[in-house]
């Protein structure tokens, strides 16, 4: 399951590409300043996953959860989390119905979620040059502790890969943690197009 | 010998033989492809709509939503989405279930999917509509029977604890509660003390009046007992006839005072009861749990011995343990 050194290099170094582009995207069609810090790439184990988002999302009140799969070569799923907060700061972000001043809160988070799983995973196959489909958004829960975000005993996987990614707005509260996870079935898919992206490189 | 498969030809029966509407626009909102199932359930063809616009075809449509979520996927280049749980359809088409089907519309997923050109711009729009009707009403049927449950459930606990004539505690909820509020006077010492309540010649009532005239006797007398307590006290039937009044923080002078009320209350107030009027009164024993109380059983028998000289001394009276009865 473990990546080599440079295959753990390239996938950081097409992540942070990726990212950079992903954020200058949602910059202009947002119009202000994102802010995207280094993503975090590890292994996880399924029992140890809720220990891993509970560390990696620190928020203690509240989340709302969406997820969202994503599929080239390497299936995987996002689940974009979201604090009380930012859920709040959700209606002025989106214009989905112009005139209508609150679309609905559900629409906006889909595609808010929408949004940021195109922009990141889509940038990531940028890179790999591959073109991804897209399943639509759903929310997984709402207003609950993080704990419940993912069941370990309920995941058809025992170890994941996991990307993380900060989504921040400069001058907002808003924050949406990015998370990207490829199940054991697809790594050795993606470690293939690493190899790829590698071999293509030098 | 069968002529070899021309994929093409094959996409294009596929496209337009799937049980999934597919229609496809260009930047400016012109239909460039429009299938079999949205001309099935539309009843229009596509030749009199290819080259068209859709708003102008389809006015009905939600122009400004639909508008920007297709803009979107010209700028963003990227798949967007529409649940049938955000919007329920988006093309008003009539679902598959005629007769058992309880929604008005065919509920719709609806998928936005970017088409590239060969410079990997994107030059049209891809729309598909997904029957989902199937799937709404089951979680319909689904939350339905949730709520049904649920509110079972809360009969079933307000049962458990409620006493079904009077709607006051039943006398297991009684128990547990006495039993806590003891158990606190023990720990921390306040004060508590317990009123135990009989209507007086009750046989007379059932005997008069029937048992329905008892039975509305003890819902009027619980009703005016509750009105008279405070929020923190606790009122439940211990038996046919009787109601406990347990009262915590209270001494057994305060009982005294809050019984002498009760029993005025009752004494003055007239139950109707189909032509009739039912006046009835009631016997009130107090007592105060003290350090020599061994038990919540010690505290009813003192309360009980204090009803018992109420009727001994003639009813429609209250009278606390231990002291002269006057």
């Amino acid at each position: 399951m473990e990546f080599s050194a440079d295959q753990l290099d390239a996938l950081r170094e097409i992540v942070n590409i990726a990212m950079g582009r992903a954020g200058d995207r949602l910059a202009r069609l947002l119009g202000c300043f994102i802010e995207l810090p280094v993503p975090i790439v590890r292994f996880v184990d399924a029992p140890d996953v809720r220990e891993a988002i509970r560390s990696m999302v620190r928020i203690d009140g509240d989340v709302t959860a969406v997820r969202q799969a994503f599929s080239s070569v390497a299936p995987g799923e996002c689940i974009v989390i979201y604090g009380d907060a930012s859920v709040h700061e959700l209606g002025d972000l989106v214009a989905s119905d112009a005139t209508e001043a609150g679309a609905p809160r559900n629409e906006v988070l889909l595609e808010i979620t929408n949004l940021l799983v195109g922009a990141c995973a889509g940038g990531i196959g940028e890179q790999l040059g591959q073109e991804l489909s897209y399943s639509a958004p759903s929310i997984i829960v709402a207003n609950a502790r993080i704990d419940e975000v993912l069941d370990p005993a309920n995941v058809p996987w025992r170890t994941a890969l996991l990307l993380e990614v900060n989504f921040r707005i400069e001058g907002r509260t808003f924050l949406a943690h990015i998370l990207m996870f490829w199940p054991e079935s697809a790594v050795s898919r993606v470690r293939e197009s690493l190899d790829g992206f590698l071999a293509d490189l030098g | 010998m069968t002529a070899p498969v021309d994929a093409a030809a094959l996409a294009q029966l596929i496209v337009e033989r799937v049980a999934v509407g597919v229609f496809t626009v260009d930047e400016r909102c012109t239909l460039v492809q429009f299938n079999r199932f949205m001309e099935q359930h539309s009843g229009v063809a596509a030749s009199a709509v290819l080259g068209r616009n859709l708003f102008e075809c389809f006015p009905e449509l939600p122009r400004r939503w639909l508008e920007q979520k297709i803009r979107g996927v010209f700028v963003l280049q990227n798949f967007a989405f529409s649940s049938w749980r955000q919007r329920p359809y988006l093309f008003a088409f009539a679902h598959n279930r005629p007769v058992t089907g309880s929604v008005d519309r065919m509920q719709q997923d609806v998928t936005f999917v970017p088409v590239k050109g060969p410079d990997g711009a994107v030059i049209a729009v891809c729309v598909t509509i997904t029957d989902a009707t199937d799937a709404c009403l089951s979680e319909r049927a689904s939350e339905q029977a949730s709520a049904k449950l649920r509110e079972a459930l809360a009969e079933v606990e307000k049962l458990s604890v409620r006493d079904g004539l009077t709607g006051i505690l039943n006398r297991r909820a009684l128990d547990i509660r006495m039993r806590d509020e003891f158990a606190r006077f023990r720990r921390y010492g306040s004060p508590l003390s317990l009123a135990m309540l009989d209507v007086d010649h009750f046989k007379r009532v059932n005997d008069t009046h029937g048992h329905l005239g008892g039975d509305e006797v003890l819902r009027r007398v619980s009703a005016l007992v509750a009105a008279e307590i405070r929020d923190v006290d606790i009122l439940g039937r211990y038996g046919g006839e009787e109601l406990a009044m347990v009262l915590p923080a209270v001494d057994a002078r305060g009982a005294a005072v809050v019984s002498e009320r009760v029993r005025r209350v009752i004494e003055a107030t007239p139950i109707a009861f189909m032509d009739a009027t039912i006046t009835v009164t009631v016997s009130i024993g107090v007592t105060e749990a003290r350090p020599a109380t061994t038990d919540v059983n010690g505290l009813i028998a003192e309360a009980d011995e204090a009803l018992y000289a109420c009727k001994r001394g003639g009813r429609n009276r209250v009278h606390a343990f231990g002291a002269d009865p006057n």
